[in-house]
Formats: structure tokens, C-alpha cells, sequence
């Protein structure tokens, strides 16, 4: 059966005829109308309303909940079986097809009415309006009672998304949509055929839609990202496996393991509130625990709207450009002990953390590529742009005014990120491919073109060359890899690395910023003490060019770059030294969208918070590169 | 009172009536459960599935089952919430509130939606909305090659030397587009590419001006975010529709949504029909001019 043919609902025993409300179970989707949200004492009014009814009818209310689950299972599991034979991805290649890869940006964290928070905070589009949303549509946002309604667009649509509503639940949200035995599932079958819908299997490929979910533990949040339209019956949620260690156990049953064809990766984000969870690796980790984890991990959100994870100042590194959209504002350097402070919280961190697991295990489970999302709970991915930044949480933060109050729960986020990946062209697998192989980037929100290589016998000149990619593929490895062993007659005694940017383009509404710097940050074990070390190289650019932006209209000045090129070798390579190396490229220093809020505020009814240091006002928007990696 | 009368009375219809009623009521009273005896809008009973409901919902903010005494506070809650939301109802104060007004409006829509399961399309009709349909149309596509000439590289001559290299090229064909201009780290050979696509790769001036190019020659200097380009168009792929079998899935996904969409618009109007609406004319007036008052 089809989602198009259902049976019609429930009664089928005279004595339930009266009570057909109580036995509506299968909602489909209806974009046109799109549907709002709960509050909780809503859902009470829902559970007194069945309760009116059973106490007008006497006793019947016990029978009708039983003959709910009997007849409604049927129905679901038709629901999830349609959805699943679903379009096959086709065989026939992209026309766009590009053996020295194509750079395509995402978005793989995306929340929607199907969420319980952003049902709560009055977001109104589900999964369909969101992969439309990412394809250029325009999309309403939650606003408060009364306010008139919000609208976004994208001014560049996206390449790839992937929605990841909470599966905790799953079904629930909005209320009163998914009325059946199993309104986890239904919402599952329905989030299923949303990415179906919107994935285009054509040779064109203009868009590709993953889908996907997120696993909302404590601490320790994930994204998981499945392969094909091969996904498990329900979306296993932390009601269900309450650690990582036991969503992975499920998944590899009811999935990678399972034989289906199914395929999955779980992407840890927000690490910077974890607690010191997130990469909080302990000593005793056995190398198949290690190995369990590196094969489900193979990137980190690095950015997003709830703050940057990259690293932290006062937190093992005292590298001033740490201190970038920080949720947290704590001081690190003088409250080192605080929970916030922790190194479990940082994916630079976490990546010499994981390094030095390897040196003592011979495993590393935090072999962590990068990439950045928005966790827009709007329904809206890839609604990065500054400039046109309206919040992320519905009515939540819906103003410059609500953005600005230090003491909310949504202040110090910012517009997020977006995922960049290199891929041979734009589908499902080659882009599940490149997320696995780790050759992705993370962006600030803006769109700079970054390549990263590593290996040993790269000529000096190579930024000269014609074909500096395909030689760049043939004599070294992508960002993602581990450095090749050394040992042929051209290498060199330490590593070198090509690092290729261009600056973002923009759009006729807005001209891109030009770059400023290229770095790469280093870090390394020392093998006699097994401590972890790191260092920030200036490679390309220029990172005190004097470029400055005019705060109060925010108009950058000052000298930048179209293009950065550069062939670095490490000065200080130790061959018995396990390390990583990444690019953080920095655009010109523009506002912040804190800066931009004040600036939508006339002067005299600014709050405090734009005066008195609370905010960074000018920042450097930027990308980061998957590390590659040395192994002694 | 003889016994005529007496029997009379017993073969009296309206006696059985009676008689067979008082025995029911007498039953119901016996049967019935003591709770129900009480006026049940004053019974607030919080049950397992409420209790299961209410540690659920502890558990997604928290990660963990409530402890006895966190439960004994969430149920509280829960008990007060339902106090003042029943005095609230019974003070009317759902009336005239948008909000619930609202929600309740969109529970409604969801009883009265999907009620009808939409037909699945023939291919006859796949194939109309297909063509009928816009967003499936796929925009020109244009296959290039580009030499580049980087601003960083060269400054104010990247432009000048462009249009030198476009004179070499254009007198010797044979003139490898890879021994002049700059390495670009996207590569030389772009296939297939919308103009959305150029305007990501080079900036939207720059695809604007391609896309007006002529076929199979060199041309330029085009100016792009990073510089000059020479570009020659390899091939230009007209705007199509594409086959139904390569879209088969979205197009059946999409007409389903449609027809789903416009069943419940029916359903709507037939709701609607059972009232008659009144709007009355008022002169316009601006928010921004009742708030200047």
C-alpha cells in the first residue's frame, strides 16, 4: 500500500462509531496548510477532551484505546513501507560530473514544526516547506501572538539538506497531527517522504536531500545521517538508547549492520555546551570501543547557531582568534575550572585528545572531520546570512530587541553555519561519500572556497601550476586523509601542504568579503610524555592588513584578498611525533549580527548590551578545513 | 382495593415500564463506580499514562527519570495547571483568546483532513502535472572552458592581459588554453552548470555575461570576483522538462500533496456552507497612523 491509499480511520465495532475523533490515526502532510504548534496545557485539553467523551458514553473510553492500537497498526506500517519503496537513486551519472570534485554547500541540521521546541516556539513549517525552503522558496516564521507574520528567503539556495527533527517526540509534534497507535512512526514515514520529494535523482541532481534526525542525549546531541531511503522502521531516540555508545549499538543492528543496504553516520554538535562531555575520552577506552566510534564519527559541527566549538581561550591554547561567537562568554583564562572551560567542550580539543588516545591504543576515535549547520528551528536551512539574520528559534528571539538580552537563553547565538563538501557530483552517495572520507569543510555562514592538501612531494611552485588540483589529488591526499607513508625519491623530510581559497562571490544583493589570512593550526603529541601540543602558522594573507569595518554602518574597508594560494611546509616536523594539521581561512572583519541588531535600533533605544562590551561587535567570518593527519 | 383491580394493575403496560426501569437504575447505582457518583468536572485524577506523560517530558529536558521528590513536584504542577485551567474554562476565559482560538481551529482542521485518501495518479496524469508544473523545469545549462587571469596575481593587468591572450588565441586556434592566464583552484572545464550555478562559482555578474555568449568561440575579458576570464561555450543545454521516468517519484510524491491539499479545501467549503458570513466595510486606516494618534 501507498501513502496515497489509506484505509479510512478506526471505527469498525458499532460501539465506536460514536467516537470517531478518538480514532483518527493516519495525518498526511498538507504543505498549503501548515500546521502550528502545542502548548502543554493544549495537550491537556486534549486528554480532558477524550475524557468528556468517555464520561459521556460511560465506560467505553478503556475499549476504544485497545481497538486504537489493534486497527491502527495495520495502517502505520503501510505508511513506513510506502515511503521506504520509494524512488531508487538512479545509476545514470550527474551531467555535472567532476573527477577532481565539485564543491557543493549543505545544510545537515535542520529542525521543524515536526520538533518539539520549535513546535513549541510557533514554527509552522515541516519537513516539505524546509526542503523547499533550501531549494529557494520563501518560508514563515514563528512570531509572537499578535506580531505580524515573518517571512525568509534564501538569496542562494543550498545544494544538499538534510532535516533532523528530534526524535524524542517524534509524532507528537504538532499536536494532534499524528493521532495513530504509532505516532512515532507515522512522523518518521513522513519525514522520509519529505527528503523523497524534494531528492532529485534526475541527471540534472539539483538537489539532494538526506534524511535524517536527531538523537537528543544530554549531553551528548547528534545529528544521524542516513545514506539512502534504506532506514530503520523507527527513528531510535534517546528514550530508547539513552548513551552514544548505545545509539551506536542500535544503529549498527537496525542498520549498518543490519544487511539492508542501510548506511548511517551520527555527527556530534554543540560540544561547547556538553558539560566536558562531548570528547571527554577516558583512559580505559578499548581500541574497539575507539574503532566503533572513529567508523560512526567521521565529522564534528564545528559551528552553528547555539556558538562556535573550535576552541577556547584559556582552554589548553591561548590563540586570540578562539574568541569567535562564543556562547558562552565566560572568561576561561581566569575561571579555568568551570564547566565550560572544559576540553571535552572544543573539537580542537577533542582532535588532540583523540591523537593522543591513538598513541596510547593505537586507535583514534576522534578522527573528526569538519563541518558547521545553522539548527535552525525555523524550518529554514542554510539562512546564514548575516545581514538578513532574523533568529533561529521562532518566536523565541524573533527580534533585534529579544536578540539582545544577555540574559536570554537565545543570547550569543548567531546565524550558524554551513557545511561545504567535495564531491563528484551532487547525490545522495557521492555526498554521504565525501561526509565518510571527511573531505568537507565548515563555514561561519558565508560561502569561501577552500581546498586543502597534504603530502610529501609537493614542488614549491605548485600554486603555478596549471593543474595544481590534479596534481594536488595525485601526490598527496584531500582534506580528511592521513599523509601517505613517506619513503619515495622525491619527499621531502617534513610534510607539505597546499592550501587553495577563494573568497565568496556573493550576491547581486550582497558582495562577498575578501579574505585576509590563511592558517594552519598543528597539533602533535610529544611520544616521551604523551602530552598534547599545538601551534597557529601564518601560511597565506595577511593577518594584520589593516582591514577594518566601519561599526556604525558597516561598511568594510581596507585591503583583502580575491584568491589565496600557498605551498607550506611544517618547520618543525618531528617524524616520531603523531599530529593533525587544519586551515582556518579568515575573511575581512565585518560586523557581528550583534553589531547589525544594534544597528536596526534607533541609538536612543539601544539596550545596554550594545555598549558595554557584552557582544563582539566586529568579527572575522570564516571557514575550517578537515584536518589531515601524520601518523609516525 | 379488590383483586380486579389488583390484576388490572399488574397487566398495566406502564407498570412494566416501572417496574423494569426501577430494577435498571437500581443496577446502574450498584454497578456504577463511586467516582462517578461525584460531579466529575470536580474530580482532577492524574492517571498511569499522564504520570508516564509527565516523566517523559522530565526526561527529554533532562536526561533522566525524575527522583520521588522531582515527581511529587512535576504532578503538583501538573494538579494546579489543571485547577486553574478548569476555573479558567468555567470563568469563560477561552473566549475571545486568539490563541485559543488558534489551535483550536487547527485541531479541527486536522479531524476534518485526510478523512478522503487521494486516488494514486495514472501516468497520464504524472505526465500533465509534469509538464504543467514549473518547478521541475530545468534552467539552461551552459558547458565551458575558461582561461584566468588573477587580479590578486596581477593587479590592474589582469584584464589587459586577458585581452592580449584572446588575440593569440583567436589568431592560433591551436594555442593551448592551459600554457596562458592563472591555475584556478575549481579547474578549467566546468560541464553543465545553470546560471545560479556560475553565479556561485564566479559571482552573478560574471554568469550573466556568459550566459550571452556565442558558441565554440573564446571570449572576453569577463570580469569575476577573482579577476579577468577568456571563456569559450563548449555546448548549451536548451531549457527542458525532464522525462518523467528521471522524476517519476517527485512528481507522484508532489501530485498526491496536491490532491490531498485540494480535498481539504473541499472539505473546507463544505464545512463552510453550513454558515452565512457577513463582512462589514470599514475605511482603512494604518496601524502606523492609529499609533501616531
Amino acid at each position: 500500500m501507498t501513502p496515497g491509499t489509506w484505509e479510512p480511520p478506526c471505527p469498525r465495532e458499532p460501539y465506536l462509531l460514536a467516537l470517531p475523533s478518538l480514532c483518527v490515526q493516519v495525518r498526511s502532510h498538507v504543505p498549503a496548510l501548515q500546521r502550528e504548534f502545542p502548548l502543554s496545557w493544549l495537550e491537556e485539553l486534549k486528554v480532558l477532551t477524550a475524557r468528556g467523551a468517555a464520561a459521556a458514553l460511560g465506560f467505553l473510553i478503556p475499549f476504544c484505546v485497545s481497538c486504537n492500537r489493534a486497527l491502527a497498526a495495520p495502517t502505520a506500517k503501510a505508511v513506513s513501507r510506502g515511503s521506504q519503496a520509494a524512488a531508487r537513486r538512479q545509476d545514470s551519472q550527474c551531467a555535472s560530473f567532476n573527477a577532481e570534485r565539485n564543491l557543493y554547500f549543505g545544510d545537515l541540521h535542520v529542525h521543524t514544526s515536526y520538533s518539539f521546541d520549535a513546535s513549541f516556539w510557533g514554527t509552522r513549517t515541516d519537513p516539505f516547506g524546509a526542503y523547499d525552503f533550501a531549494q529557494g522558496a520563501p518560508a514563515t516564521l514563528g512570531s509572537p501572538t499578535g506580531d505580524p507574520p515573518r517571512t525568509a528567503q534564501l538569496a542562494r539556495r543550498l545544494d544538499f539538506a538534510a532535516v533532523t527533527d528530534h526524535s524524542e517526540f517524534f509524532g507528537q509534534y504538532p499536536p494532534g497531527m499524528f493521532t495513530g497507535e504509532n505516532p512515532a512512526r507515522d512522523a518518521w514515514a513522513h519525514e522520509q517522504m519529505a527528503a523523497q520529494a524534494a531528492n532529485d535523482t534526475s541527471s540534472d541532481c539539483t538537489f539532494t536531500a538526506l534524511i535524517g534526525y536527531e538523537w537528543t542525549g544530554r549531553w551528548w546531541h547528534r545529528n544521524v545521517i542516513f545514506r539512502s531511503e534504506q532506514v530503520p522502521e523507527l527513528a531510535i531516540s534517546s528514550f530508547d538508547q539513552t548513551t552514544p555508545q548505545g545509539l551506536w549499538a542500535a544503529l549498527q543492528s537496525a542498520c549498518v549492520g543490519a544487511g539492508t543496504g542501510c548506511d548511517a553516520i551520527t555527527i556530534p554538535h554543540n560540544p561547547n555546551f556538553s558539560g566536558g562531555q562531548m570528547f571527554n575520552i577516558p583512559d580505559g577506552i578499548t581500541p574497539a570501543e575507539a574503532s566503533t566510534r572513529a567508523a560512526m564519527e567521521p565529522v564534528a559541527e564545528i559551528h552553528q547557531t547555539k556558538g562556535n566549538s573550535e576552541c577556547k581561550l584559556g582552554v589548553e591554547t591561548d590563540d586570540p582568534l578562539c574568541v569567535f561567537y562564543q556562547k558562552f562568554p565566560i572568561d576561561c583564562l581566569t575561571y579555568p575550572s568551570a564547566d565550560a572551560c572544559s576540553p571535552g567542550n572544543f573539537v580542537r580539543n577533542g582532535l588532540r585528545r583523540g591523537i593522543q588516545v591513538e598513541e596510547q591504543i593505537g586507535v583514534n576515535p576522534l578522527k573528526l572531520g569538519i563541518i558547521a549547520d545553522t539548527d535552525t528551528h525555523n524550518g529554514t536551512p542554510g539562512d546564514t546570512d548575516q545581514s538578513a539574520y532574523q533568529g533561529h528559534k521562532g518566536r523565541m528571539d524573533s527580534s533585534p530587541q529579544l536578540r539582545l538580552i544577555t540574559t536570554s537563553d537565545e543570547a550569543y547565538d548567531n546565524a550558524g553555519g554551513l557545511v561545504a563538501v567535495w564531491a563528484t557530483e551532487n547525490s545522495r552517495d557521492a555526498i554521504f561519500d565525501a561526509l565518510r572520507r571527511r573531505e568537507t569543510y565548515g563555514t561561519s555562514g558565508t560561502r569561501p572556497k577552500l581546498r586543502f592538501f597534504g603530502g610529501w612531494a609537493y614542488r614549491d611552485d605548485l600554486c603555478d601550476h596549471p593543474d595544481l588540483i590534479s596534481t594536488a589529488y595525485q601526490n598527496g591526499v584531500p582534506m580528511g586523509g592521513d599523509l601517505p607513508a613517506v619513503g619515495g625519491s622525491a619527499d621531502a623530510a617534513s610534510p607539505k601542504f597546499l592550501i587553495a581559497a577563494l573568497m565568496d562571490p556573493g550576491t547581486d544583493r550582497q558582495p562577498g568579503t575578501p579574505l585576509q589570512a590563511a592558517e594552519i593550526i598543528k597539533g602533535w603529541i610529544d611520544p616521551a610524555s604523551g602530552r598534547s601540543f599545538e601551534r597557529v602558522y601564518e601560511v597565506a594573507g595577511n593577518p594584520v592588513s589593516g582591514a577594518t569595518v566601519d561599526t556604525s554602518t558597516c561598511q568594510p574597508t581596507g585591503p583583502g584578498y580575491n584568491s589565496l594560494c600557498a605551498v607550506w611546509q611544517d618547520p618543525d616536523f618531528d617524524r616520531t611525533q603523531r599530529a593533525f594539521y587544519y586551515v582556518r581561512l579568515l575573511e575581512n572583519p565585518t560586523c557581528s549580527v550583534y553589531q547589525l541588531d544594534c544597528n536596526k535600533i534607533p541609538i536612543d533605544q539601544r539596550p545596554a548590551s550594545c555598549n558595554d562590551g557584552s557582544f563582539h561587535m566586529v568579527i572575522h567570518n570564516r571557514a575550517w578545513s578537515s584536518p589531515i593527519w601524520y601518523q609516525p | 382495593m379488590n383483586l380486579q383491580s389488583v390484576r388490572r394493575w399488574l397487566r398495566e403496560p406502564a407498570f412494566h415500564f416501572l417496574l423494569i426501569g426501577g430494577a435498571i437504575f437500581a443496577l446502574h447505582s450498584l454497578v456504577r463506580p463511586t467516582s462517578s457518583r461525584e460531579d466529575s468536572s470536580r474530580l482532577i485524577r492524574v492517571s498511569r499514562d499522564d504520570l508516564q506523560r509527565l516523566r517523559d517530558g522530565h526526561f527529554s529536558l533532562t536526561g533522566e527519570m525524575p527522583t520521588p521528590e522531582e515527581e511529587r513536584r512535576i504532578v503538583e504542577r501538573y494538579v494546579s495547571d489543571e485547577v486553574l485551567y478548569r476555573e479558567a474554562i468555567a470563568l469563560g476565559l477561552d473566549k475571545g483568546d486568539s490563541v485559543v482560538r488558534g489551535r483550536l481551529a487547527q485541531k479541527m482542521q486536522f479531524l476534518t483532513e485526510d478523512l478522503h485518501p487521494a486516488a494514486e495518479p495514472t501516468d497520464a496524469e504524472l505526465e500533465d502535472f509534469l509538464k504543467s508544473s514549473p518547478r521541475y523545469i530545468q534552467p539552461r545549462k551552459l558547458t565551458l572552458e575558461h582561461v584566468f587571469f588573477s587580479r590578486d596575481r596581477r593587479g590592474q593587468r589582469a584584464r589587459s592581459d586577458a585581452a592580449a591572450a584572446l588575440s593569440e588565441l583567436e589568431n592560433d586556434s591551436s594555442a593551448s588554453a592551459v600554457s596562458v592566464g592563472d591555475p584556478f583552484m575549481l579547474g578549467r572545464r566546468f560541464a553543465d552548470r545553470s546560471e545560479t550555478d556560475l553565479a556561485g562559482l564566479f559571482g552573478p555578474s560574471f554568469a550573466k555575461e556568459v550566459s550571452a555568449l556565442a558558441t565554440g568561440v573564446w571570449s572576453g575579458p569577463i570580469d569575476s570576483s577573482y579577476g579577468a576570464h577568456l571563456v569559450r561555450i563548449e555546448k548549451v543545454t536548451p531549457s527542458t522538462v525532464p522525462a518523467l521516468e528521471a522524476v517519476r517519484e517527485r512528481v507522484r510524491l508532489d501530485l498526491l500533496q496536491v490532491r490531498r491539499e485540494e480535498a481539504n479545501r473541499a472539505m473546507l467549503r463544505k464545512l463552510a456552507e453550513k454558515y452565512k458570513v457577513e463582512i462589514e466595510t470599514a475605511p482603512a486606516v494604518s496601524t502606523a497612523e492609529v499609533r501616531g494618534k
